[in-house]
């Protein structure tokens, strides 16, 4: 199915693909899959929509998904976007640095195209990818990634990744790490998005906050059909204040970026899950 | 560095920088049960020991290692 979809993406035009996704998989998928209710109820409870306006935009979110997911393909088959990065200057200032430094990602946006834009070629880039993605997405990435000094960490159950992540770091390198979901470790920290307080996991934060380094939040986000904008923005802490409040401080930080990233751009969330608690 | 000595950075760190109990810290102590470390705070203890001890622990060398007691040998074993 991947390698069919490669192909076809090297031969057609990306819109054609985009609209076969509108009506034939989009509907079915919110149909069948649980993650309609999810997105329909953070339209209506996070944003205060209508039912019809909620309907119409989970619709929306659905169809931006298909177009995320087409798009990776896209890069994989060879097509380029046009991308746009603010925040670029200071992520090579981060670069030029000895000690290594933290990106944290969230599940908005497409933040895979970030892998194959915001690489700096004097630090290797270590990126944590959640295992058990299908055996064609893991060799083309791997395949295109080849080409750059990036690294792919899997996540794994007991919780070794960590310590490659922590070894990365240690050696001056950056690593990439989804904050908005709790993997493995049980332990979390709470934070208030969008009205609410949700749960996230405390590893991103323990792992930044134990070596005092600096961190930065990055999201991809789908400005047209072959535009992405790429935010770069700095997390600021108390780097002297206990540990406990570091993470805090940090976390803060990261939602106060998500939350002003998920108002620009409210169909681009991808947490199909009961996000907040 | 003495042996009273390790064990007097070792019960500081656990307290301020994992904030365990005081009460959960004693030599027959499991790490892992008794004291409810998990990998994560395991990550932080690799980069403390390295700060107070100037060495970078293995997570491997670390397989046998389950009590507090064990881990204050591992660690004189590398300093003592």
């Amino acid at each position: 199915m991947h390698r069919w979809l490669i192909g076809l993406l090297r031969i057609v035009d990306i819109r054609l693909l985009y609209a076969f996704s509108y009506v034939f998989v989009v509907p079915p998928s919110m149909l069948f899959r649980p993650g309609y209710g999810f997105i329909y109820r953070y339209f209506r409870q996070r944003f205060s929509e209508g039912p019809l306006k909620a309907c119409w935009h989970t619709y929306l979110n659905h169809c931006l998904f298909s177009q995320a997911v087409i798009d990776k393909f896209a890069m994989y088959a060879g097509k380029k976007f046009d991308i746009r990065i603010e925040g670029y200057e200071y992520f090579l200032r981060l670069a030029k640095k000895p000690e290594g430094f933290v990106q944290l990602s969230s599940h908005v946006g497409n933040y895979e195209i970030a892998g194959y834009t915001l690489v700096a070629e004097d630090k290797r880039f270590n990126a944590l990818v959640y295992f058990g993605e299908k055996e064609t997405v893991m060799a083309n990435r791997n395949r295109m990634f080849s080409q750059t000094n990036i690294r792919m960490i899997p996540i794994r159950q007991d919780m070794s990744h960590l310590f490659e992540l922590d070894a990365a770091l240690s050696t001056g390198e950056t690593v990439s790490i989804p904050a908005d979901r709790i993997w493995g470790s049980p332990k979390y920290l709470t934070a208030t998005l969008l009205g609410a307080e949700a749960h996230f996991p405390m590893g991103p934060f323990s792992v930044a906050t134990i070596r005092g380094l600096e961190v930065v939040t990055v999201h991809v986000m789908k400005t047209s059909t072959r535009g992405y904008t790429i935010y770069v923005t700095p997390l600021a802490y108390d780097h002297e204040a206990p540990r406990r409040q570091q993470m805090q401080q940090l976390l803060d930080a990261y939602v106060a970026e998500l939350e002003r990233i998920v108002r620009m751009y409210p169909t681009q969330w991808y947490n199909y899950f009961e996000f907040w608690t | 560095m003495t042996r009273q000595e390790i064990e007097e950075k070792v019960r500081n760190f656990l307290i301020e920088d994992l904030e365990i109990d005081e009460d959960k810290i004693f030599a027959d102590a499991k790490l892992k049960e008794d004291m409810g470390i998990d990998s994560l705070d395991f990550v932080d203890i690799v980069v403390i020991v390295e700060k107070n001890f100037g060495f970078k622990i293995k997570p491997e060398e670390m397989q046998g290692v389950t009590t507090l007691s064990q881990f204050c040998d591992y660690i004189e074993g590398k300093v003592g």
